[in-house]
């Protein structure tokens, strides 16, 4: 929900300089200039993850400014090209004087030839010269020549011509690009009504008011010199932000209005050429533009003339002629218009803004500096302080100083800001060069004479801790000590010590050392040893937070001195991720040993939902999918690879209620077999709100609880007959329970080796295996929307890449796997695709649709190996693709290989790693290895292999750094 | 080392009882800073302390009665704590460079210390300040109204 | 922020490469001493740290057993109440290391040295000048309101060289509030060689609300401190860096900056 400002050019407010210039505040308090040569009077800051702004030119016309993203803009202007049928001519263009044109819009009513159809503006350009025919329909593949067959205009079009298809259309495409990035450009005017409106206010909002399908949209508004206020329609991506029209709102009787602020949320007040405030009621999620205003009036009983307001998402600011500021009391979703205006002293202000995340800013009058309100939150709404800011101007040249501009309005709607952070500073250039000096230090004076003794007696904890240990055995926690002691060969032994176990372990026998969550805040160090009586499990360790963590800060570190850096930079080490997020990367030969066993991992900072590492670059993808990629070192002492990492991580619990005639809906009748007043989706697990705790001091709360209306009524309640039935928004008769979901987000900040990547957020990527030390490495990712893209110009020495290309596709995707001769991909209705030609040309030529497997499961997985490929279905079966080479890579047939598998990744070797259930790990999710498989073989069984090996427990698995060795 | 000449000399200063706050300022410097209260401290000087000389003039002046503050020189108001006896004259004029451990040593041949006994000094009654700290620094950092106030005792009273 | 606290550790964790040797005038015994070599915390003070250095040296000299010892760097005594990091960066400055320090145990400089006979000296004077500090950051003093046990622990865990125990005190004399997010003035020395240190009056923050960093503080205090090398805790603090940001994360102990300027 939260856009964890994980990229430094995140823009965080719009400021308006004296004399018309347009700056953004990013990343670490610069200021970029937008350049431009028109002077604007109004400005306000729409969209946080892609920098969109709105401003009053000097010439009263509103503009739009849309920064370069990273995927153009495009939209696809479309034709439709229609023929009827006649015994003598078969289907052509010859049509009844009743039909619609031979050449058309999509209603038939336009006519629309491909020379004549237009362009949305004058900042949109065609791509390609020619237009194409759409080969596919409703997610179907069509023929090459792409008609749908009907009986008649408009009826239901098929793909096949029926007996009594007698009109056939096809439809045309040619994709546009927005051109006008990067600039101020003027709204587009559609009605010729519109071109004499001129503008003197505009606000944006609604960055994060979810639109019930699903697609985002700005809510604009704007007032014309006139008086009236307007709304611009359709304000979305795709139409570059432009929106289609403008909408005149009506106003009460006589009311003209002068200033309007909207929400990032709910909520649009305005404010009346008399000084009263307008307050926009009846807004809700089927219509965010409200009904109806309602008047309240200034304060000191409208002795104060209101000048301007600011709508944050809970709270309602305004400015009095002279510059006194107020705060509405009491806003509530219940109570819109407020109750009562406090006065906020001492700051004469000349305007005032509110952040996405309710931090309210001003312009202080006379000094034209920024301001920000302290020590605003729940407790106390209106603040404490007015702090100012001092934002100093980007340097323009060498000798310029830079200066303090002076500020005419200011707007942050959009915005995400935090002035508490530690990391609001102006620049932290100088602690990281701090950082890297106190390396050096250490070198020089310390590390360089590590032999001496010191004169002190240092060590950093305590040698002996108490925890509790798993017995297995005794199915049962047991009370033990663990203790750091030395031992004869000069490395660090742990002694485990409780009633039934007595372990010693030496650092050089430690596997892998893990730290797991429990939902219901208890956390467990388990710690894998290479010798252990040929089982998997781990010693279980637990006991109090800051104990756990402690000793698995130690046992890493141990475990680290003794394995050393060497294993970390090998290209084709496995990569895994625990439960928790953190990366573990094998650092010993995991090819050469005949079970996973053996294999010893290290610990990597981080906090990833998906990793996937080939050709010599990892990337990753966080929970909020944010993309990251690995600097190559681990966390080492202060080294100078120190980065940064953050993420977003949701967490939710559904409150549940059965009906009885007496009280109604309730939660403490529920009957004895149901679930818990305050549980998991599934119902079994209680999970009260209070009983989330943090992972780690690492992270914080990023949100308060919040409902989810989504397939909800207005209350956030899902109905259904029984637990667990099928949810509806509606109570139908006999709906005896309902349940309603709450979530939160959490926000960690990691020192971690991650670089942050390309600002776009993905679903899932692949990186293909195989590329030699120079060549493009392909990378292909599924943005949230489902479309493929592939970056371009990867390399080893620029893991980054360049651009994103947009890859044409029938459907939406959910995920994609690339392999040196083609690309699989699985879509959203359950089949997989295949994309050839990507030998020829890095995207690829064709598409071809697969079906789904015999059992009729979605698939929702594929992964590409060398000369196998295979599937996961919905249902956690895995499924091999016979018959796969370059030359017919889609196969022919689906082969059942095994169930209860929920991960998988395939290598250049053909081996096959994956995410499944050990009979001893029981429902706890286990690195698996595919045994018996023969690479390079075309026998079919000995690609599929016989069985699985098991390894540590993780949730996510990336096996394709390993390759056939020559 | 105290000038005999002005021990007898009439100024209100000297008539002040032990512990009270000095009502007559002197000739301000300006008191550029707001330096906490004017509670006073006592600087403590370790059991064998021995003051560092002055190593800028041979043959130390006692420092001036008269106080005037435009030459440079720092008022220095020297309290009594507990049973050490009261200085008939409590403020000197002392230039800037002087370090502490000179003013102590001032302070116990003038109340005629014997060698067994110590001497500590407080600044605000609170800290005793390094004995090679210039109380020109010190003067900057914790005077008030334009003088600096220390507090001397025989034992240590606080901390 | 995690990097804080790291620099913090790391601060605290730092040691220095001495090689005592003892003077040729200490020696009774026929053969020379082997010199010491030893890592000593950069926090710490000489005369709290010279156990095994004294043991070391007992055999070739009479004198080690209960004498006060104290030490000398090409000729200059120690001062043995600056704490070790100041007087390596001010002396051992870009030379050999280890840095050659000489241990004597006789003939005390009494013109040129404070006198530190026993532990308690040195605590009453590590938090005398603790109180000192306390006074300049906060109108009304901290360390005044807290129980003698968290005086007593902050002692301890400089002497025993225990972080997490010193720490646990010590943050509450570096915490800052929303409302009033720095501390009043910023206790800091400034030493150069063979000058007497400078100590003066300085805000973290301008009329303005304007963070001050360590190059204004410097023009305010020591104008030519421009041409030369200026180091705290043995690095080279970089300009910009901001003083209320120092004093928390830079001070040692006694909660002081110290601060060594040094001819190019």
């Amino acid at each position: 929900m939260s856009e964890a400002s994980a990229h430094p050019e995140i823009s965080k407010l719009c400021l308006l300089e004296a004399f018309g210039d347009v700056y953004m505040l990013q990343g670490r308090n610069q200021l970029k200039q937008l350049r431009s040569s028109l002077q604007m009077k109004k400005v306000a800051f729409a969209s946080q993850s892609r920098d969109v702004l709105y401003a009053i030119g000097s010439d009263l016309k509103a503009y739009v400014w849309v920064s370069q993203p990273e995927v153009p803009i495009r939209q696809v202007v479309a034709i439709y090209e229609n023929q009827r049928w006649t015994p003598t001519r078969g289907f052509s263009d010859s049509l009844l004087p009743t039909d619609r044109y031979a050449w058309s819009d999509e209603s038939g009513r336009l006519h629309r030839t491909k020379d004549t159809a237009g362009l949305p503006s004058d900042y949109w350009r065609f791509e390609r010269n020619v237009w194409e025919i759409d080969e596919s329909f409703n997610g179907q593949l069509l023929g090459p020549e792409g008609w749908n067959y009907a009986i008649d205009f408009p009826a239901t079009y098929t793909p096949e011509k029926r007996w009594n298809s007698m009109v056939r259309r096809r439809r045309w495409l040619r994709s546009c690009r927005y051109y006008g990035t990067e600039l101020w450009a003027p709204l587009v005017v559609g009605d010729p009504a519109e071109r004499g409106l001129s503008f003197i206010d505009i606000s944006a909002g609604g960055c994060d008011v979810s639109f019930p399908d699903g697609h985002s949209q700005l809510l604009v508004w704007a007032v014309s010199t006139d008086g009236d206020i307007f709304i611009r329609t359709l304000c979305n991506r795709s139409s570059a932000y432009h929106g289609s029209s403008w909408m005149m709102v009506n106003l009460p009787d006589k009311v003209e209005v002068s200033q309007v602020s909207c929400s990032p949320a709910e909520g649009v007040w305005a404010v009346t050429a008399t000084g009263w405030a307008l307050v926009r009621t009846g807004i809700s999620r089927d219509n965010q533009y409200g009904t109806g205003w309602a008047m309240v009036e200034p304060p000191l009983n409208g002795l104060i003339t209101l000048t301007q307001v600011a709508v944050g998402p809970t709270s309602v600011w305004a400015l009095g002629k002279g510059g006194s500021v107020w705060f509405r009391q009491g806003v509530k979703k219940e109570v819109p218009t407020g109750v009562a205006w406090v006065d906020i002293e001492w700051l004469s202000c000349s305007a005032i803004t509110v952040s996405r995340n309710g931090e309210v800013f001003a312009l202080g009058t006379e000094d034209r500096q920024v301001y920000w309100r302290t020590g605003v939150g729940l407790a106390e709404p209106h603040g404490r302080k007015w702090r100012m800011m001092g934002f100093k101007s980007p340097v323009h040249l060498p000798n310029e100083p830079s200066r303090i501009l002076n500020w005419s309005f200011i707007n942050a709607t959009a915005g995400f800001l935090d002035p508490r952070s530690s990391t609001w500073e102006e620049t932290e250039e100088w602690k990281d060069d701090i950082v890297e000096q106190l390396s050096h230090r250490f070198e020089k004076e310390m590390k360089n004479f590590s032999s001496l003794p010191s004169t002190v007696e240092r060590d950093d904890w305590n040698a002996v801790a108490d925890l509790r240990v798993w017995s297995a055995k005794h199915s049962q926690w047991e009370d033990c000590t663990i203790e750091l002691a030395a031992s004869e060969f000069n490395q660090t032994k742990f002694l485990i010590d409780s009633k039934h176990t007595k372990e010693s372990i030496l650092t050089s026998d430690l596997a892998a050392v893990q730290l797991h969550e429990h939902p219901a805040g208890l956390q467990e160090l388990w710690v894998y040893t290479a010798v252990r009586s040929g089982t998997q499990s781990p010693i279980r360790l637990t006991g109090s937070r800051s104990v756990v963590e402690h000793w698995y800060t130690i046992l890493s570190e141990g475990f680290r001195e003794v394995n050393g850096v060497k294993g970390l930079k090998k290209e084709d080490a496995v990569w895994v991720l625990s439960s928790t997020g953190c990366p573990l990367v094998s650092c010993n030969d995991v090819t050469s040993k005949n079970s996973l066993e053996g294999v010893k991992w290290v610990t990597l900072s981080g906090h990833l939902d998906k990793v996937e590492s080939a050709s010599g670059i990892t990337w990753a993808l966080g929970y909020d999918r944010s993309i990251w990629i690995w600097t190559g070192s681990y966390k080492g002492k202060l080294g100078t690879e120190k980065r940064v990492q953050n993420d977003t991580h949701g967490v939710e619990t559904y409150e549940n209620q059965r009906w009885n005639p007496v009280g109604g809906f309730t939660s403490h009748l529920l009957l004895p077999t149901d679930r818990h007043a305050w549980s998991d989706e599934s119902g079994r697990v209680q999970l009260n709100k209070d009983g989330f705790n943090l992972p780690s001091v690492a992270w914080k709360w990023d949100t308060d609880w919040q409902v989810d209306y989504d397939n909800a009524d207005k209350k956030g309640w899902q109905y259904a007959f029984d637990f667990p039935f099928a949810y509806h928004p509606h109570k139908a008769m006999n709906d005896c329970v309902r349940r309603r979901r709450w979530f939160r987000t959490m926000k960690v900040e990691l020192s971690a080796p991650w670089l942050p990547g390309p600002a776009t957020k993905l679903r899932t990527l692949s990186i293909c295996p195989e590329v030699k030390n120079g060549d493009i490495i392909p990378v292909w990712g599924v943005m949230m929307d489902g479309s493929a893209v592939l970056r371009d110009r990867v390399t080893r020495d620029s893991p980054q890449g360049d651009t994103w290309i947009s890859v044409k596709s029938p459907t939406a995707f959910v995920d994609v796997s690339v392999g040196p001769h083609c690309v699989w991909a699985a879509a959203v209705d359950g089949t997989a695709y295949v994309r050839n030609g990507t030998k020829e040309k890095m995207d690829g030529l064709y598409w071809f649709q697969v079906e789904k497997p015999p059992n009729g499961a979605s698939i929702v997985q594929v992964t590409v190996g060398h000369s196998a490929v295979w599937a996961l279905c919905q249902d956690h079966t895995l499924w091999f693709r016979k018959d796969y080479s370059a030359s017919f890579p889609e196969g022919t047939e689906w082969m059942c290989v095994s169930d209860d598998v929920f991960q998988i990744s395939a290598n250049a070797a053909d081996q096959l790693y994956a995410i499944g259930l050990s009979p001893e790990s029981g429902s706890m999710k286990t690195l698996a290895r595919r045994t018996g498989v023969v690479p390079g073989s075309t026998i079919v069984s000995d690609l599929m292999g016989n069985g699985w090996d098991f390894g540590i427990l993780a949730e996510h698995v990336s096996s394709r750094g390993i390759v056939l060795d020559a | 080392m105290a000038d005999q000449g002005d021990r007898d000399a009439v100024n209100e200063d000297q008539i002040l009882g032990q512990g009270e706050s000095t009502a007559v300022t002197a000739p301000t410097t300006e008191a550029a800073n707001s330096s906490p209260s004017s509670d006073t401290s006592v600087l403590t000087t370790p059991q064998n302390f021995q003051a560092e000389p002055d190593t800028r003039t041979t043959a130390s002046p006692a420092p001036q009665e008269e106080s005037p503050a435009e030459k440079g020189k720092i008022d220095v108001l020297l309290k009594a704590v507990g049973d050490a006896p009261i200085m008939k004259k409590k403020k000197w004029a002392v230039e800037p460079n002087k370090k502490v451990a000179w003013i102590a040593d001032f302070v116990r041949k003038y109340i005629k210390c014997e060698p067994h006994e110590s001497l500590f000094l407080y600044v605000n009654q609170y800290f005793s300040p390094s004995p090679d700290q210039e109380i020109g620094s010190i003067y900057e950092c914790f005077g008030s109204d334009g003088k600096l106030v220390l507090h001397y005792c025989k034992q240590q009273a606080w901390g | 922020m995690s990097e804080d606290r790291e620099i913090l550790r790391e601060l605290w964790n730092g040691q220095v490469p001495v090689h005592f040797v003892l003077s040729s005038e200490e020696i009774t015994t026929v053969e020379t001493p082997q010199p010491y070599f030893a890592l000593v915390p950069r926090q710490t003070y000489f005369p709290l740290c010279l156990e095994k250095v004294n043991r070391h040296f007992l055999k070739s000299t009479s004198h080690a057993a209960n004498a006060e010892v104290w030490l000398d760097w090409e000729g200059t005594p120690l001062r043995l109440h600056y704490p070790v990091g100041v007087l390596f960066d001010m002396y051992a400055n870009e030379g050999i290391l280890p840095w050659t320090v000489t241990v004597h145990y006789t003939n005390f400089p009494e013109s040129e040295l404070i006198h530190l006979p026993s532990r308690d000296a040195v605590e009453a004077h590590f938090m005398f000048t603790l109180k000192e500090a306390d006074s300049l950051k906060h109108k009304n003093t901290l360390v005044s309101n807290m129980q003698k046990k968290d005086h007593k622990q902050l002692w301890t865990g400089l002497l025993n060289d225990r972080y997490d125990q010193f720490w646990a005190i010590n943050r509450k004399l570096m915490e800052t509030s929303t409302e009033n997010p720095f501390f009043r003035y910023i206790p800091f020395r400034i030493y150069q060689p063979d000058k007497p240190f400078i100590q003066t009056l300085v805000r973290p923050v301008d009329e303005e609300g304007r963070r001050l960093t360590l190059e204004q503080l410097l023009k305010r205090t020591l104008p030519d401190a421009s041409d030369r090398t200026v180091k705290i805790q043995g690095i080279r603090v970089p300009e910009q860096t901001p003083i209320q940001w120092l004093s928390e994360h830079f001070s040692h102990p006694d909660n002081f900056l110290h601060i060594c300027v040094l001819d190019k």
